[in-house]
């Protein structure tokens, strides 16, 4: 263990604890918003790190381990933890002391790791968190007997009301934080075994298991005793609230139907809550433009400014309600305890294709759009299961690709019924949705070789919810999708905006100007790939334009056939749809068969044609590859599943 | 005609160094383990 040498170093503290014990919540409370948050190097656990005031007026720094429920780590969470606090870790500072922060309502489990951890020899605090849960279930506990047995302080707190915060404080604040004296007794069986190995029997796998199973066993006693002597139990074997409401919430009928609803106000709030602030952010960056345009001289610098800057920074701002509202029902529901039961009440269905229960909120929320559900899979604690889940959460049809669909539709079966299309549109997000369980079952077979580790979770105490926590989640996820996402987009818009511009032709003409730029020229090169799909130039250059967001598809198509916009949005629809319905191929042939239609159709259910979402993914998993693998398996699925459609309809017959 | 001449190269200079910082981003010399290279914990610039 190395420690940097400094005139004055700012003492830091390692904030441990099993997940769900309102870690968090004290980090929170003791750094407020002097927060960092990233990523450890290498992997994709969070790194989130603070600074807080001490009672001296000191600043110290507060490091938020991830969750875990022993050092012998079982997950990359749980090797970052033990690495951190044995000082295996270059990229983080030891810790000087540890604050290990426990349930008070379960304190017998989650005293398993601060055993551990007071075994490390750092001085340590154990903050009993959640009193008022275990008071709720009547169990007490005595901390100053806790103390005295421990030999290190112990605070006991609810965290959510900020009570014995102070008396924490006060705590960090020694300079003679000790560290605990308490070892667990090992009987003489095991010392045995200690012994042995150093011996031969060491290198035989049956003899370290046996030692292992043998320790934890000694250790959980250890704890028993402990805990005896510090904890009254009212009545151990009493209904709680918690039982009450989940006999009603996980039952078998009434569970799912209740989740049903929940999940029912939070897409209609996703869908059309935040259809007023979109609208409103969509509208106050086309003013902006137009004012930028109503000052500047013309020319490219001010073309730059409003289709590529504006335009970018308005494609990523636009997300932000959806986030926000997707954010605070997340936090809510994480915080109350129910997030924990809807994992378990899907883990059934969702483990048929290899995915966790946990993935379930994720999915269904791209839905509405994959960035904020790519965000949310944070909630899902294993990395194999999480990587599958951001890999498949895209082919859910999102909000964008509605435009798409509509229009394709609305020229494919002219004249139908609203009933009859709106079964037709059924049919492509069942198509996106068969597609989502056939690729985890793909990833899950190739990553696992179909083995299923099961999902081991606690369940909560119900508690209410923390409305300044929810916030401070909610903004803190929002900001960074604006810092880190954002800037990729805004880059990926420049350089599109350039790619339409340059190089420039003397026609005034928006079409033969994209034909010209390099965008265009692009469009015309893979004229031959895409010929097999049904495509020509201008469908292919509209499809590549919208590579970057797919709702942009429709808007390109009208600048590839030359259809200008009118007043009124409905006509402007009415007058692209007929004019893209009469279209011609150079050789006089109808363009928009229905063979063409459909592989359209089907070619952007699959395709993943949203730079937001390729950011966001290079952010979650901290990689490019696996951005541009998600891209690449995408956009080849539907390549070939467009191609299929094609040169299979046309096989059989049809045009 | 002037104010266009100069906006054009203003443009392609902001898309010049969008590129460049993409391509530096994509293909740079990555710091060891990602961090600034001081060995100091703070994940950001050396001190």
């Amino acid at each position: 263990m190395t420690r940097p040498e400094t005139k004055r170093r700012q003492r830091v503290f390692a904030l441990v604890g099993n997940p769900n014990c309102g870690k968090t919540t004290i980090f929170n409370a003791l750094t407020g918003l002097r927060q960092k948050v990233g990523n450890y190097p290498g992997v994709t656990v969070e790194r989130k790190e603070g600074t807080a005031i001490d009672q001296h007026g000191e600043p110290v720094k507060v490091i938020d381990l991830p969750g875990a429920y022993s050092l012998d780590p079982q997950s990359p969470d749980e090797e970052i933890l033990r690495d951190v606090l044995t000082g295996k870790r270059s990229d983080t500072p030891v810790p000087d002391a540890v604050i290990c922060v426990v349930d008070a309502s379960n304190a017998e489990r989650h005293l398993y790791l601060a055993s551990q951890i007071l075994e490390l020899g750092l001085p340590t605090i154990l903050v009993l968190n959640m009193t008022d849960v275990a008071a709720s279930r009547k169990i007490r506990l005595d901390s100053e007997k806790l103390s005295e047995s421990l030999g290190i302080p112990v605070i006991a707190m609810q965290a959510n009301a900020r009570l014995g915060l102070p008396q924490l404080r006060v705590a960090m604040s020694r300079t003679d934080l000790p560290s605990s004296a308490h070892k667990i007794s090992v009987d003489d069986s095991l010392k045995d075994l200690v012994n042995d190995l150093d011996g031969v029997k060491a290198t035989e796998n049956q003899t370290s298991q046996d030692f292992q199973d043998r320790l934890i066993a000694a250790r959980y006693d250890a704890i028993q005793e402990l805990v005896d002597g510090s904890v009254d139990r009212g009545d151990p074997f009493g209904e709680t609230t918690t039982d009450k409401i989940d006999r009603v919430l996980l039952h078998p009928v009434i569970g799912p139907i209740c989740l049903t609803a929940v999940l029912g106000v939070l897409f209609y709030s996703i869908f059309t809550w935040a259809g007023i602030p979109m609208d409103f952010i969509d509208s106050s960056f086309g003013s902006l433009a137009d004012w930028v345009k109503g000052i500047m001289p013309d020319g490219d610098l001010r073309d730059l400014i409003t289709d590529g800057v504006i335009a970018g920074m308005g494609g990523v701002v636009i997300f932000l309600p959806q986030i926000l509202i997707l954010f605070f029902f997340i936090g809510i529901m994480e915080d109350t305890g129910y997030l924990s039961r809807v994992a378990f009440l899907m883990d059934k269905v969702m483990a048929r294709v290899g995915l966790n229960g946990r993935a379930f909120i994720p999915i269904l929320s791209s839905y509405a759009c994959a960035v904020p559900a790519i965000m949310g899979t944070r909630t899902i604690e294993n990395p194999k299961d999480r990587w599958i889940t951001i890999m498949v959460a895209p082919f859910a049809s999102c909000s964008a690709r509605l435009p798409v669909y509509i229009m394709l539709v609305a020229i494919l079966i002219p004249g139908v019924s609203g009933l009859k299309k709106a079964g037709f549109m059924l049919g492509l997000y069942l198509l996106g949705t068969i597609f989502i369980f056939i690729f985890a079952w793909i990833f899950n077979r190739i990553l696992r070789k179909g083995e299923r580790t099961p999902m081991i979770m606690e369940l909560p105490g119900y508690k209410l919810p923390s409305l300044k926590a929810v916030l401070h989640h909610m903004f803190l996820r929002s900001w960074i999708f604006l810092r880190r996402a954002g800037t990729i987009i805004l880059g990926i818009s420049i350089i599109l905006w350039a790619a339409y511009t340059y190089p420039k032709s003397n026609s005034d003409d928006p079409s033969v100007q994209q034909a010209n730029s390099i965008a265009g020229r692009i469009g015309k090169f893979i004229e031959p790939v895409i010929e097999p799909l049904g495509y020509e130039r201008r469908i292919g250059v509209a499809v590549l334009a919208s590579f970057a967001a797919r709702e942009v598809f429709v808007g390109a198509m009208r600048v590839s056939f030359n259809i200008e916009e009118t007043e009124s949005e409905d006509e402007t629809f009415q007058l692209t749809k007929d004019r893209l319905a009469s279209a011609q191929r150079d050789n006089g042939e109808p363009l928009f068969t229905p063979l063409v239609c459909l592989s359209l159709l089907v070619f952007y259910v699959f395709a993943l044609q949203c730079a937001s979402t390729v950011a966001i993914t290079k952010r979650e998993t901290n990689s490019w590859k696996w951005a541009a693998f998600q891209f690449g398996y995408m956009t080849a699925l539907a390549y070939i599943a467009a191609l299929l459609v094609y040169q299979g309809g046309k096989l059989m017959g049809y045009v | 005609m002037e104010s266009i001449e100069w906006q054009t190269w203003a443009a392609i200079a902001i898309v010049a160094l969008t590129i460049i910082a993409f391509g530096r981003n994509l293909f740079g010399k990555k710091k060891p383990k990602g961090q600034c290279g001081g060995g100091c914990g703070c994940a950001k610039k050396p001190h």
